[in-house]
């Protein structure tokens, strides 16, 4: 019985919830190739992206197992979509902060002035090695 | 009576560890401390300026903060009693043990016990951790040039 217990209690412990897969992409129906693109990924299954002007931010999902090449993908969807835009700058990555900033701006429905602002807070962070 | 008849007696009287219960307690609160340095790094994450890969090091700072105060009264030696190497794994137990050793030379004064003895337990973990970071990075360093996987 008591070995039973525990059996289940590792079940439990291993086994994790899944979440629900988000795509979207703000101001929406901007750019449709972006999401064609990033559909097309296999390791990648949920996406946010944020447009401002010429910068483009792309907060990507990956795949549990694809996780030990992350970086990869995230470099190899950035090559991609600079060819295809090549008058954008785009910051593809799968970092929490990327994606959480990109959440509060849909969130909060930012426009010009303070996206413009945001935007560069969040590019700034992203670049900081330390 | 001689030696064997005295190991014998020993063997017979010492309690026997029950390996699979060690683990499983091992496993539950190493899992613990390292599901509150996860939430330590989210909330790092979530209200400050800190990316995935900047936010290592405040959580890491944190933990060894909260490990302090933890030895200072005591309570995290009743934890590592239950817990073994689980809590002695996470970089909790590096920040136990200089803590504990600062703790008990303290009486010797502040310059040569608490300076002089700070390091003695943990001074083994940074020698060998330095060494290991350097082999691993060695490795790495080749395999790069070797064009097997890249930085």
């Amino acid at each position: 019985m008591i070995k039973i217990k525990y059996i289940l209690l590792l079940l439990l412990f291993l086994t994790a919830c899944s979440n629900e897969t988000n795509q979207m992409v703000y101001p929406e129906n901007d750019l449709p190739e972006l999401e064609q693109v990033l559909k097309s990924k296999e390791a990648v299954y949920g996406y946010r992206s944020v447009m401002n002007k010429d910068d483009v931010l792309v907060s990507i999902d990956i795949r549990r197992m694809h996780q030990f090449s992350e970086n990869k993908i995230a470099k190899n969807i950035k090559k991609e979509l600079e060819e295809k835009f090549p008058d954008k700058e785009f910051l593809v990555s799968n970092d929490l902060k990327l994606k959480w900033e990109i959440e509060k701006i849909m969130k909060q429905n930012l426009k010009n002035d303070e996206l413009t602002k945001s935007v560069d807070e969040i590019k700034s962070l992203l670049k900081e090695e330390t | 009576m001689d030696q064997k008849q005295f190991d014998k007696i020993v063997e017979r009287q010492t309690p026997k560890p029950v390996m699979f219960f060690s683990i499983i307690k091992a496993f539950l609160i190493g899992g613990a401390i390292c599901t509150i340095g996860q939430l330590i790094t989210f909330f790092y994450i979530r209200f400050f300026p800190f990316t995935e890969r900047t936010a290592a090091n405040p959580t890491v700072a944190t933990m060894i903060f909260i490990v302090m105060i933890l030895t200072g009264t005591g309570l995290y030696k009743k934890i590592s009693q239950v817990g073994g190497a689980g809590s002695a794994v996470p970089v909790t137990g590096f920040g136990n043990a200089v803590v504990s050793a600062a703790i008990e030379h303290k009486s010797e004064g502040y310059v040569l016990g608490v300076g002089g003895n700070i390091f003695k337990l943990a001074g083994s973990v940074i020698v060998f951790g330095v060494f290991s970071a350097f082999c691993v990075a060695l490795i790495k360093t080749i395999l790069v040039k070797m064009g097997v996987v890249s930085w």
